[in-house]
């Protein structure tokens, strides 16, 4: 079957395929919904004007500066759809929230990452994201308070503001968003799979692992989140592939996770200053990029020559089991272990591809100089991709035979209790034996983060009448009226 | 030689509050733990225990005592008698049993009695340590822990024959690995009769399995599937006492079906898993999984439900999906034929491999684990199968074997 080219699909938020390059500088308006009513009147003025870009608006070209995009948390859509919000579709992960005890400690949100000690998103309830891409800061800045400072039925609760580096490195220096998921069927996956098959390999995954609608990695559909037909009177939505006399919320949707990450940058380059020896390969620069498992250019860390984009996603770490070029315990190794999850190469790689995660971060400045990234990645499950990646590889110490290290970029390390040792080194392997990093401090602090769902064009038109469908089902049959005396 | 079991007592009706109440304080246990009324640090035979309370909607709610162990049943309970009596004269543990159907709640005499006679033992189950006792594993651990400390951090590694020789030296001088050279590792081969003796019996359920697979396709084609999800403060009050630590603890009871056809056809099943585990899977994986320390499935209940357990590293969800991705097959074998079980081909195909429709079974199916107890918290399965090697090749070492290939384990 001839797929339609979804990259260019009118019902997909842009922010997911275009990544707004070229507009680089953003900015993140959080808000909390006060009046529905209100607040769909405004939507539905926003989606009239084209302010929420899709996919099939092309990259700015001469003239485009801002381009917007919207989506909402559970709490959001539990106050936009009141009782159109079924919590039994959604991915679970979304309905309990990114704050909840158990998830703080899969994913490593304690002590200095405690939500409590949060910039936005820990205390106060957050219901949305307006973000706001632009050429320049002001103009990102204006273009998202015109649109939410107005009477639009809810309130602004915290911005931030981010911005692409040229050369897209990420605050440590290293070059970042070098390895991606491609989405099978779109050029870019068929010039891979013609052109380069290694890195087709390894980076091509059906679109229903990244977008709800389509097949994933099992041939089914993904779980996508239902609405009662009742508040659909136009049939704006498409039956729900489960419950069929309801209505499907997720075709062409995604969850958007976005996590704001302090980066220690002066920790982080002093701690390798301070360990290097700098005798032949313990120089501070080689022990960082063993710690984030690239070159600090991008290359791969494997056998060959892995430093061009052409090169440096050709290789599966089959070739690396033992880690003495990437080291198994490395940032990029933990979060994408390629076709080394098990034994078996070609099963690794399905496990794999199983929990990819799109990337869309950008980096913040802030005027008393703390620094990171706008961490935001999109999946169809959260809890099988972004958290998995997070707890199960990451945040986990025991991950491939490791002992009392966690991932050593965006790991929590953590003191000994309940019998279990100290978590806070990091191992590089190496002839005759490994070197160990030790007492590694934290170099990334979680500042703020949401768990959100960003729906297709159709589901915001969607949303932005519920307030309506409900009125009119309240009002009894429209020609009922008095008996003339 | 290790055991694993359960004993499942029935709960005095309206009373698994109390026992609730009971075992509330103390959820994840280790050895250092001051707060443990079992004294489970101080039965040396012991490896891995739980405590849950389960509920059925014909017997009522049931205690459940999970074990995996050292040695013989009688044996362990012995100790754990003894323990029981040291630490306070018994009072807890028969404070606890008195709550339970068909207790005296006179002795601990008694209460051996009453536990003995309510063992439960698996019917097929997964051990990735084959052969090592308790006392190995942390033994082990702790000549790892001096490998590691002698080594350092090796910014500036020594020649691989003086790293040998510093490595043994430590070892010889530290008291706490005194015996790093003597203790016995029975190793995992299995004898030759053994061997036959599981070939034959795995010959002769995997013919009665067939059998019974035909007979029962309309049934198993017909079988209703739940498809609910589990809500969210049901996930909640299970999470609750998750990833305390990075190994953890699954407690499931599902209803199977009671036919005859469809029972024999999972007696055949876990024949089949108990001797594939016996003959195929000693060397710490389970097929592709290397996550698990002790895992086991056996009937309860008159053999209207299934009891699951496992202790296994990294998260619930993590594990969950290892299954789904990598051992489908084997979980539909003992799986297969529970009520509502996502629906299978022969009890071999489809089932688990719907990855999320299983996990929502599974996820259902699940008790919160009141109190667990884990041995040895600090060491993974793998880390455990390394330090085995490990001191293995230690031992040659000092036998004067120049080989230092071992330095790559650590």
């Amino acid at each position: 079957m001839a797929e339609t080219d979804l990259t260019a699909s009118p019902d997909i938020q842009g922010i997911f395929f275009r990544g707004y390059v070229k507009l680089d500088k953003a900015a993140y308006g959080f808000f909390r919904i006060t009046d529905r009513v209100a607040f769909q009147n405004w939507l539905r003025q926003m989606l009239a004007d084209d302010l929420i870009t899709t996919a099939k608006d092309r990259q700015p070209e001469d003239g485009v500066k801002n381009r917007m995009n919207i989506a909402f948390s559970a709490p959001g859509l539990q106050t936009l759809l009141a009782a159109g919000y079924l919590a039994d579709g959604y991915d679970h992960a979304f309905a309990a929230g990114i704050t909840s005890p158990q998830r703080n400690r899969i994913l490593g949100d304690v002590d200095a990452n405690d939500p409590s000690k949060w910039d936005w998103g820990g205390r106060a309830t957050v219901h949305g994201v307006l973000m706001s891409f632009a050429t320049t800061t002001d103009i990102a800045k204006e273009r998202l308070l015109a649109a939410l400072c107005q009477e639009n039925g809810a309130e602004c609760t915290h911005t931030t503001f981010g911005h692409l580096e040229p050369d897209q490195r990420e605050p440590f220096g290293f070059k970042d968003g070098v390895s991606q998921p491609v989405i099978a069927g779109t050029k870019r996956a068929e010039y891979l799979k013609r052109n380069n098959p290694k890195e087709a390999a390894v980076s091509i995954v059906p679109a229903g692992e990244l977008l709800l609608g389509y097949k994933d990695g099992t041939g089914k559909l993904p779980r996508t989140p239902a609405t009662s037909a009742g508040l659909d009177p136009d049939g704006l939505l498409d039956p729900h592939p489960v419950w069929h006399d309801r209505r499907d919320l997720g075709k062409n949707g995604t969850y958007l996770v976005f996590r704001q990450l302090e980066q220690h940058t002066k920790a982080f380059w002093d701690y390798v200053e301070k360990t290097a020896t700098g005798k032949g390969d313990d120089t501070p620069n080689r022990l960082a990029e063993k710690m984030v498992g690239r070159g600090i250019d991008g290359e791969g860390l494997a056998p060959g020559k892995h430093d061009t984009r052409e090169t440096n996603n050709t290789f599966d770490f089959t070739d690396d089991r033992e880690g003495l070029y990437c080291p198994i315990g490395s940032h990029v190794r933990r979060g994408n272990n390629r076709a080394v999850n098990i034994k078996n190469a070609k099963v690794s790689l399905d496990v794999t591809l199983r929990h990819r995660i799109l990337r869309r971060a950008r980096i913040f400045k802030d005027d008393d100089g703390a620094t990171g990234l706008q961490f935001m990645c999109f999946n169809a499950s959260i809890v099988r991709q972004f958290e998995f990646v997070q707890s199960a590889w990451c945040n986990n110490s025991f991950f491939q035979g490791l002992q009392k290290e966690v991932d050593p970029i965006i790991g929590t390390p953590r003191a000994a209790r309940l019998g279990v040792p100290d978590v806070d080194r990091f191992t590089i392997p190496r002839s005759p034996y490994r070197r160990v990093l030790e007492n590694l401090p934290q170099f990334v602090t979680v500042r703020g983060g949401g768990y959100f769902f960003m729906p297709g064009m159709q589901a915001l038109r969607f949303m932005a009448q519920t307030c309506r469908a409900e009125a009119a089902l309240t009002a009894g049959p429209a020609d009922q009226t008095d008996p003339v005396s | 030689m290790h055991n694993k079991f359960t004993i499942v007592a029935p709960i005095v009706q309206d009373q698994h509050g109390s026992v609730q109440e009971m075992l509330k304080p103390f959820a994840t246990i280790c050895p250092d733990t001051k707060a443990d009324s079992f004294g489970f640090a101080r039965i040396d035979t012991l490896h891995f225990a739980s405590l849950c309370i389960f509920n059925d909607v014909e017997g009522g709610w049931s205690l459940l005592f999970e074990h995996n162990i050292d040695g013989l049943i009688e044996d362990h309970i012995d100790n754990l008698i003894a323990v029981a009596d040291a630490l306070d004269g018994g009072a807890f543990l028969l404070a606890l049993y008195r709550h339970c159907v068909g207790f005296d709640g006179q002795t601990l005499a008694t209460l051996r009695t009453y536990m003995l006679a309510h063992v439960i033992k698996p019917q097929a189950g997964f051990i990735s340590a084959v052969g090592m006792s308790r006392d190995q594993i942390r033994l082990d651990a702790r000549v790892y822990e001096v490998v590691d400390a002698t080594l350092g951090a090796a910014a500036d590694p020594m020649a691989p024959g003086e790293a040998q020789a510093q490595v043994l030296d430590a070892l010889n001088a530290d008291p706490s690995v005194a015996e790093w050279q003597s203790f016995p590792d029975p190793g995992v081969d299995l004898g030759l009769l053994a061997k036959l003796g599981a070939v034959l019996s795995l010959l002769g359920n995997a013919i009665g399995f067939l059998v019974l697979a035909i007979v029962n396709l309309p049934r198993e084609r017909a079988a209703d599937q739940e498809r609910a999800r589990p809500d969210t403060d049901f996930q909640l009050s299970l999470a609750q006492n998750e990833d305390l630590i990075p190994t953890n603890h699954m407690l499931s009871v599902v209803y199977v079906h009671t036919d005859a056809g469809r029972q024999l056809a999972k007696r055949a099943a876990f024949g089949l898993l108990r001797n594939l585990v016996t003959l195929v899977f000693r060397k710490g994986y389970l097929g592709e999984i290397d996550t698990i320390h002790f895992a086991h499935w056996s009937f309860c209940s008159d053999n209207r439900r299934l009891i699951f357990v496992s202790n296994y590293d990294g998260s619930w969800r993590s594990y969950l999906d290892d299954f789904t991705l990598k051992a489908s097959n084997g979980l539909n074998l003992a799986w297969g034929h529970s009520v509502g079980y996502p629906k299978t081909w022969a009890m071999l195909t489809g089932g688990a491999s719907n990855g999320p429709q299983f996990i929502d079974f599974a996820r259902r199916s699940m008790f919160p684990t009141l109190v667990w107890y884990s041995a040895y918290p600090s060491v993974s399965a793998t880390n455990i199968s390394r330090n085995r090697k490990l001191r293995a090749a230690l031992i040659k070492a000092r036998n004067g074997n120049t080989d230092t290939s071992w330095l790559e384990l650590v």
